[in-house]
């Protein structure tokens, strides 16, 4: 038996499930491992839907690409792809706001001081500006425009990264042409019987509806809210967060596209919830995330539908979900991926992040034997680390709010949030101070854009700012402001860049 | 043999040159064991109007520490951008002379002959809607570039417009808080070493007398020291600057000063227009073989835009310079040394590189005749740059309204601005000469404005495709529109940084 | 507004290396600095910086090269120290070379698990270097791939310090009593520390070669990346205090891991998690704001007889020969590299 013996090296990875979470992970796996002589498996049934949506992503995917070898044109072109630079929440704060969080910073440190600090301190001069005035790709965001960054650092262009927004129903089959490519076996069925061994508790092997079984000595589940394997069968348990984010369910709807082509998402707040846009090439994904409790699913509907800005293409899909994090994301031999592992509402457009950051926690902890305990804890650690810092900052946005308008956002605005957000929320409005951790996603200028994007405005600032003459910051910020602007106009039209872009790769 | 050194330099005269002279020889000379000492009169007037100045005057006041906002508060300075020039190629035209470059580059090829080629392709905008400097001065913005602004902002060229005799006593606490000494007294007379014909000293009224090793004649168009005594020739060339008086006045301001001088040509010369924080300079330059004082005095004042403030003072002057600026042991700098009317705002400029190439070639000793012959040349070449410059203003027009328009434009001119028109005029090709002030944009903004522009473009601008130029120059377009819109105004820039302290007079502040 | 005016006071070295940083930052209008340096004890005739000196020198303007005249300094590539079987030298930069991602010594435990015996230290060029004792000139070093602290004169390193402070707007007293808004004690071998009140203590055993330094910067950095009026900075102070908590465990860690008899037996689980996964895969994982680098972690585990039992999967990724042939060049190459730098 392959997973008789605990001693037994692990050699042959099972992924349950296609779909985004599948094949990535088969494809990481496979370039990683397959070189070291390990064999990938993925099984897959095209009678089960996949949650495909327009899918937004962070900067971290292109090192993901990278690893596995996929040409970024190549790539944009088979997922309809468009560049981001980062998402719109508009509404949040209050109704009318809008701010943008950007792939990048804000400024320019000076003399050690954080550039928001500065601002900080005239933001009451009117010819002082927004905070986002000082973001190049913010201001980049609005005007519609994209370009690479460049390599210099001294180049204000090279102070911002950037992000893909993509159709997940191609991304899907574009990443399964790559795992392919590097050996990964891909059988079509569906898994009717799960064999479990005695002692350990281990899954064996899968049967399948033709009576095929597949032996394998780890098990990834990529089965989605479902999880096939980690809960129907190893009960690993969830832990439910819906305390924090109530929001429970989601309609989505594609709508044709109208207007200039974003380089950036667009999150709007509404009654209970809000909805997401996601600009790609050839359409426009839209989706409504809401709280049952607080909207009904006809309200939720007609709110997406109002608001789509060209025709819909299909009708609108529902989805249902609780909002937490497997208790085990790792159990036994199996290893959730993607939605079996957990859910956390798409507002920071963490999803494929989190299916990235599981693949390479566990390509580095790749165990050899079923004697993994200790690998098994690391990742589980490492794992609940990354989603609770998410959630952090997502219950961030809608508890920093003035919202009043609604019982869902006043149950927001009043509830108690983790201790960890507490704190944070604490030292920020004392002087714009914002607590640092070296092994989290969203770094320093992610937590000042939506903390000043949302109204928390620090009391104080940092003083040292005062070290330097009123006259020598103003005159900073002037022409930093300036030079902002005219280096956003310096970048291409995002429309043009991508067209550009797209149409060499077609012709190669 | 060496000679005797140079321990003590007499300045004759306060005033613009003078002080600026003071300010930079105690500044750079001071501790090289130099007195410096300024012989003023308060009972001489000095010539001071509403003066504007050209971006090299950064440097200037970089050399001397001196900071530029407290300077533009302390002399009531507005920054200057550029300048417009009305009624000149012809009645009713108007264009832009900026101080700052025109687009950027493309594939190292200078960026007016893509424009050239776009143009020839029936692209009708105009040159001054790819410089920053000029869009800026139209839309009232200013914002001064610092490095780490870009490059975008760094095109941004600037110089001020500011009082001069608040300037003069600026720049007199300057030199005085370097150790540079002030004397208050007339000269008298000269005193020359009969054998060497070097000045020995100056006499002045009440039987004092003041020795000096070097004499740096500040004397204005009377040239005490330079001309009088010394007897250095003046080289005449108002057979192609005509114009030989001027009639000045203040006037009240109307509205936020404008970040640029304006120049207005009227029927026998042109008018100024220098806005500064608390009120406007204005002048008339003419020429009065074609025009009398009262008629050059009536257009003044009817072309004011606010109530005069002042009675109009009249000047008359001759355009040239002195064969020799520095002769024996003086030095002329300033009106002393010659006189370009002030059409582009070379005053200052002119008087700057005098110091400049003084404490570059300062003798070791009293005799020096290789720095001396040296300085004459640059000297010379200095005014003859600037002077062609103003011609081309003068030559490129197409009036022919008044006798004094058919004489200029009719007029033949030197051979070396011939061959810069020409050579501009065909494929609009510029090439800058040594030390020229003047560039490109200068030259292009003149003769582009003046109707005298190229009628055709390098053939290497034909290397990138129309669509892909038309896209490149509508970017460029957009970014300096951004730009602009993201500065500051004028006057907020001034409010906020560099406010004068009160709308009044100060010019004896001590 | 009064001015703010800080206290810094205890040793001299810590004094003025708190000092110096501090005053770079906090200057100008309305701050006020005041060292009140004690005399040391003549036990200690050098001190150590950590490789983090690049950085904080770099930001004092003070250039390496006046440091090697003015304070002595010379490179150091490794400290050596004590721990609970012996003596262990601690390498400031990675064994080996990574390849594909995977650090080196997992290929190193590859070849051990196929019967081959190298020493990992022969792969490491800053333990060869270190060990061959001869004195690099930093004009060679900077030309190699090494992280390095520096060793200097303490009294002289302590008179550059302060020197710095003062132009940069420092005051140096000898009895400043105790009027500040801020008292700053520098007691590099008692056990508190944090932010409490007006008094911030910088506190830890100096027992590990350029911890001393380290401490000191670190809790500099703290400070001023927290800086807020100080009459109104309580939520600051809980955040520093919970900054140098973390610090505090961190080397806590890393101590126990050198000197417990029984490390493996130790209660903080930050600790046995590195020493669980390093025995089980051979990977060391980091917490928030770890003090030493993963190769002092690697030399101290190895030196405490922790073994990983197998190496990263990802190391299987190259043929047994090419790994063989790799592994001798690579050995070939850092020994031929010491030699040329011993001769230079």
């Amino acid at each position: 038996m392959a997973a008789g013996d605990a001693a037994e090296k692990i050699n042959d990875i099972v992924v349950v499930g296609g779909g985004t979470a599948g094949w990535m992970t088969a494809a990481g796996l496979s370039s990683m491992l397959g070189p070291a002589g390990l064999k990938v498996t993925l099984i897959e049934s095209d009678s089960i839907g996949v949650v495909g949506v327009g899918e937004a992503t962070l900067p971290h995917i292109k090192l993901f690409n990278d690893t596995i070898g996929v040409d970024e044109a190549e790539f944009m072109s088979a997922t309809s792809a468009t560049f981001k630079l980062g998402i719109e929440f508009v509404n949040w704060g209050r109704k009318g706001d809008s701010y943008i969080h950007p792939f990048g910073e804000f400024g320019l440190a000076n003399e050690g001081v954080a550039f928001h600090q500065y601002w900080r301190k005239f933001a009451d001069l009117q010819e002082v500006g927004q905070l986002e005035d000082y973001s190049l790709p913010v201001i980049a965001c609005r005007e519609g425009r994209f370009q690479p960054p460049s390599d210099d650092p001294r180049s204000v262009l090279s102070t911002y990264r950037y992000a893909y927004q993509f159709d997940a129903l191609q991304y899907a089959p574009f990443m399964r042409s790559h795992a392919e490519k590097r050996g990964v076996a891909r059988l079509e069925g569906k898994v009717v019987d799960v064999a479990l061994e005695g002692e350990s508790g281990r899954v064996t092997s899968l049967t399948l509806e033709d009576g095929r079984t597949v032996d394998g000595d780890l098990f990834i589940d990529c089965t989605g809210f479902f999880g096939l394997l980690i809960e129907q069968q190893l009960q690993a348990g969830y832990d439910d967060w819906s305390e924090w984010l109530p929001a429970d369910r989601a309609v989505a709807v594609p709508c044709e596209s109208a207007g200039p082509l974003r380089p950036y998402t667009r999150a709007t707040a509404h009654g209970a919830g809000w909805s997401w846009r996601i600009p790609l090439q050839h359409r426009t994904g839209n989706g409504h995330v809401y709280s049952s409790q607080f909207l009904s699913d006809e309200e939720a509907c007609s709110t997406l539908l109002d608001e789509l800005e060209g025709n819909p293409l299909s009708e609108p899909r529902q989805l249902r979900f609780v909002t937490g994090k497997r208790r085990r994301l790792w159990d036994r031999n199996v290893v959730a991926i993607g939605l079996s592992g957990g859910f956390l509402e798409p507002l920071e457009s963490t999803s494929i992040y989190l299916i990235q950051e599981g693949i390479s926690k566990l390509l580095e902890l790749f165990p050899d034997t079923h004697d993994c305990a200790v690998e098994r804890a690391e990742y589980n650690r490492w794992m609940d680390l990354q989603f609770e810092r998410i959630r952090d900052f997502l219950i961030l946005h809608y508890h920093a709010t003035e919202r009043d308008d609604s019982p869902f956002w006043n149950h927001m605005r009043t509830m108690t949030p983790p201790d960890s957000l507490r704190e944070r929320m604490e030292l920020f409005r004392a002087h714009g101070h914002v607590s640092a951790y070296e092994h989290g996603l969203f770094l320093v200028p992610s937590w000042i854009a939506v903390l000043i994007g949302q109204r928390v405005f620090p009391r104080g600032y940092d003083s040292r700012v005062d070290g330097i003459a009123d006259d020598q910051v103003l005159k900073h910020l002037a022409g930093l402001k300036a030079h902002m602007q005219s280096a956003a106009g310096s970048m291409q039209d995002h429309a043009a860049y991508l067209s550009a872009m797209t149409s060499l790769s077609d012709a190669a | 043999m060496k000679g005797n050194p140079i321990q003590r330099v007499i300045i004759a005269g306060g005033g613009t040159a003078g002080w600026m002279t003071a300010a930079a020889l105690a500044k750079l000379m001071g501790n090289a064991g130099v007195s410096v000492t300024l012989i003023e009169s308060e009972a001489i007037g000095t010539v001071g109007v509403g003066e504007a100045t050209i971006p090299p005057i950064a440097k200037f006041n970089a050399q001397l520490g001196i900071d530029e906002h407290e300077f533009v508060r302390e002399t009531q300075a507005t920054f200057k951008l550029g300048i417009e020039f009305n009624d000149w190629g012809g009645l009713g035209e108007s264009y832009f002379h900026p101080f700052g470059r025109y687009g950027f580059d493309l594939e190292g090829l200078d960026f007016h002959q893509y424009w050239l080629r776009l143009r020839e392709l029936g692209d009708a905008r105009e040159l001054g809607e790819y410089s920053l400097n000029t869009l800026a001065a139209y839309a009232g913005k200013f914002l001064k570039p610092e490095p780490d602004h870009g490059q975008v902002i760094g095109q941004m060229g600037y110089a001020f417009h500011f009082d001069a005799s608040l300037y003069a006593a600026f720049l007199r606490r300057f030199a005085e808080s370097k150790g540079a000494t002030r004397i208050e007294g007339k000269i008298e007379r000269v005193e020359r070493n009969p054998e060497s014909g070097l000045i020995a000293a100056l006499a002045l009224d009440e039987g004092r007398r003041i020795e000096g090793d070097l004499f740096i004649d500040c004397t204005g168009f009377r040239g005490l020291l330079i001309g009088q005594a010394m007897g250095s020739d003046y080289r005449d060339w108002s057979h192609w600057l005509p114009c030989n008086r001027a009639v000045a006045v203040a006037c009240g301001k109307n509205g936020d000063p404008l970040p640029f001088t304006r120049s207005t040509a009227r029927e026998a010369g042109w008018q100024w227009r220098i806005p500064l924080q608390h009120r406007t300079g204005n002048g008339h330059v003419y020429c009065d073989a074609h025009l009398s004082a009262e008629r050059a005095e009536e257009i003044l004042l009817a072309n004011l835009d606010g109530e005069a403030i002042s009675s109009p003072n009249h000047l008359r002057f001759q355009t040239g310079h002195r064969e020799q600026f520095w002769a024996g042991n003086c030095v002329a700098i300033g009106l002393s040394s010659g006189f370009l009317e002030p059409l582009e705002s070379t005053s200052i400029h002119l008087i700057q590189m005098g110091i400049a190439k003084l404490v570059a070639l300062f003798p070791g000793s009293i005799e020096a005749p290789f720095e001396r012959a040296e300085y004459n040349r640059l000297m010379t070449d200095d005014f003859t740059h600037v002077r062609d410059f103003l011609i081309l203003h003068y030559k490129a027009t197409k009036r022919d309204d008044a006798p004094f328009w058919d004489y200029v434009r009719e007029m033949s001119i030197p051979e070396s601005l011939k061959q810069k028109m020409d050579l501009l005029r065909s494929r609009g090709r510029f090439f800058k000469y040594d030390a020229e002030l003047f560039d490109l944009t200068s030259w292009l903004a003149v003769a582009e404005g003046q109707g005298w522009g190229p009628e055709g473009y390098s053939p290497v601008a034909n290397g990138l495709s129309a669509s892909n130029l038309s896209q490149s120059l509508a970017n460029m377009r957009a970014v300096y529109a951004k730009t602009i819109d993201a500065m500051p105004t004028h006057q907020a820039y001034i409010d906020r940084f560099c406010k004068a302290a009160r709308p009044a007079r100060r010019a004896d502040a001590a | 507004m009064s001015s703010e005016r800080i206290l810094v006071r205890g040793s001299a070295l810590p004094v003025a290396l708190v000092g110096a940083i501090l005053a770079r930052r906090w200057s100008g209008k309305g701050k006020e600095l005041v060292l009140a340096p004690e005399r040391e004890g003549a036990n200690a005739s050098t001190v150590i910086a950590r490789p983090d000196h690049k950085n904080v020198h770099a930001e004092l303007g003070l250039a390496i090269e006046s440091l090697a005249q003015g304070a002595e300094a010379v490179p150091v590539l490794a400290v050596a120290t004590t721990c609970g079987t012996g003596q262990v030298s601690l390498p400031f930069s990675p064994y080996g070379m990574a390849r594909g991602g995977t650090d080196f010594h997992h290929f190193w435990r590859r070849a051990i698990a196929s019967g081959e015996q190298p020493d990992l230290a022969e792969f490491s060029l800053a333990l060869r270097l270190d060990r061959a004792g001869g004195r690099l000139p930093l004009s060679t070093l900077a030309q190699l791939p090494l992280e390095f602290g520096l060793r200097m004169d303490r009294l002289r390193y302590i008179e550059v310090l302060s020197k710095r402070a003062t132009s940069l707007g420092a005051f140096i007293a000898d009895d400043a009593g105790t009027d500040a808004d801020l008292i700053v004690d520098c007691r590099v071998g008692s056990n508190r520390s944090g932010w409490i009140e007006d008094r911030l203590l910088i506190a830890d055993e100096n027992d590990i070669p350029g911890l001393e330094w380290q401490i000191c910067v670190n809790a500099a950095r703290r400070f001023l990346g927290l800086a807020a009026k100080l009459s109104d900075s309580e939520t600051e102070r809980r955040e520093y205090s919970r900054l140098a908590r973390a610090e505090s465990a961190r080397i806590r860690d890393f101590r126990a891991l050198l000197r417990d008899p029984e490390p493996r037996e130790t209660e903080h689980a930050s600790l046995s998690r590195k020493i669980d996964l390093f025995e089980a895969c051979g990977r060391i994982p980091s917490e928030d704001f770890e003090v030493f680098g993963q190769p002092e972690w690697l030399a101290a585990l190895l030196a405490r007889g922790i073994w990983p039992k197998r190496y990263d999967r990802l190391a299987d990724s190259i043929p047994d020969k090419q790994l063989r042939s790799w592994l001798s060049s690579m050995q070939r190459q850092i020994g031929e590299i010491t030699d040329r730098s011993l001769r230079a």
